[in-house]
């Protein structure tokens, strides 16, 4: 991930330079809208943070780990779908959690149901989607992104039959 | 509005004191939650700057008249396909994906296509894809992908369709 990262810095900064080399005021204004950006969604952005690590805290891996891995059938299913819909998690946490699971035998479509959640759905996020979509629409988006995962774990469930 | 930036900052205060008090008395776990906070706050800003700035320079280089007539209301079938593959360089999901819907928006990009977006940010950033893929397997990412694309393409449009006429718009949220 770091590669990654150290990439998208580079791409950023051949980027800019070349806005530099083409008008200086365009350059400034593009800066000025991007920091006006970040600073609109700093303070719920903080609140979130502040929100997962208090969650990878108090609520380790491992313990959603243990959670998910107990149950299978509908009831893991939707021990996933809440859970996943809940906690905030980057990519980077969240696949070796779910090859974690994996490896202890969970099978493929509860893991589908944690990740896809975990990624689409956002209760805690919301109030930040709130302010660009309007209530209304974050609950309609979120409502079909929660559809979508849960067509997408039956199919899972049917294609790999575990 | 202006109330509630008020609470979010009062509540953030409360958080540092609580990691500061952590600090002080030696309390285990107010510690550790100060050390995730730094470290996924760090991990995060090193994204999010660059993604903001990408969306700096592209409201103020990509003109208006060139989003209109790729990712409009008469951009047909290509604009699905561009926004697919602007969600796949996509980085920092959907709290990227948002500010940049708004950028499209401003830029005359149509609700269909914008909500499209929307969708594919949370399932096909190719980043993420990559490093699922290298944890979970090839064919349940491939499966994964076969289902959500579609999914979210189908989504996107009848959300689209709808609040278009409804005579929806990000603005007007504010």
């Amino acid at each position: 991930m770091n590669k990654m990262n150290l990439g998208l810095w580079i791409f950023t900064s051949l980027l800019l330079l070349s806005s530099l080399s083409q008008s200086k005021d365009k350059t400034i204004s593009a800066l000025k809208k991007a920091y006006k950006k970040l600073k609109k969604m700093l303070p719920l952005f903080l609140l979130m943070m502040a929100g997962f690590s208090f969650i990878v805290t108090y609520v380790p891996p491992e313990l959603i780990q243990r959670s998910i891995g107990v149950d299978s059938g509908i009831k893991g299913v939707f021990t996933a779908l809440g859970l996943g819909s809940i906690v905030i998690m980057p990519g980077f946490a969240a696949f070796p959690l779910c090859a974690a699971l994996k490896g202890e035998g969970v099978p493929y479509y509860i893991i589908a149901a944690f990740s896809l959640s975990l990624m689409n759905i956002g209760i805690m996020s919301f109030p930040l989607e709130k302010k660009f979509l309007g209530s209304k629409i974050a609950f309609v988006r979120n409502f079909f992104a929660f559809f979508v995962c849960v067509v997408t774990v039956v199919i899972v469930k049917i294609i790999f039959g575990e | 509005m202006r109330k509630k930036g008020f609470l979010y900052i009062i509540s953030f205060f409360f958080f540092i004191f609580f990691i500061g008090l952590s600090y002080f008395i030696d309390y285990e776990n107010g510690q550790k939650t100060g050390f995730a906070f730094v470290k996924v706050l760090t991990e995060m800003l090193k994204i999010l700057t660059c993604a903001f700035i990408l969306i700096g320079l592209f409201e103020v280089w990509i003109k208006k008249e060139v989003v209109i007539k790729h990712l409009g209301e008469d951009g047909g079938l290509r604009g699905y396909f561009w926004v697919l593959l602007l969600a796949g360089f996509s980085v920092g999901g959907l709290y990227v994906g948002f500010p940049l819907a708004e950028t499209l928006q401003k830029k005359g990009a149509s609700l269909k296509v914008i909500f499209a977006y929307l969708g594919f940010v949370g399932v096909c950033r190719i980043p993420m894809t990559i490093f699922e893929i290298s944890f979970l397997g090839l064919p349940f990412t491939f499966v994964r992908l076969m289902i959500t694309i579609p999914l979210f393409l189908l989504i996107g449009v009848l959300m689209g369709i709808v609040l278009k006429k409804k005579g929806y718009s990000m603005e007007i949220m504010r």
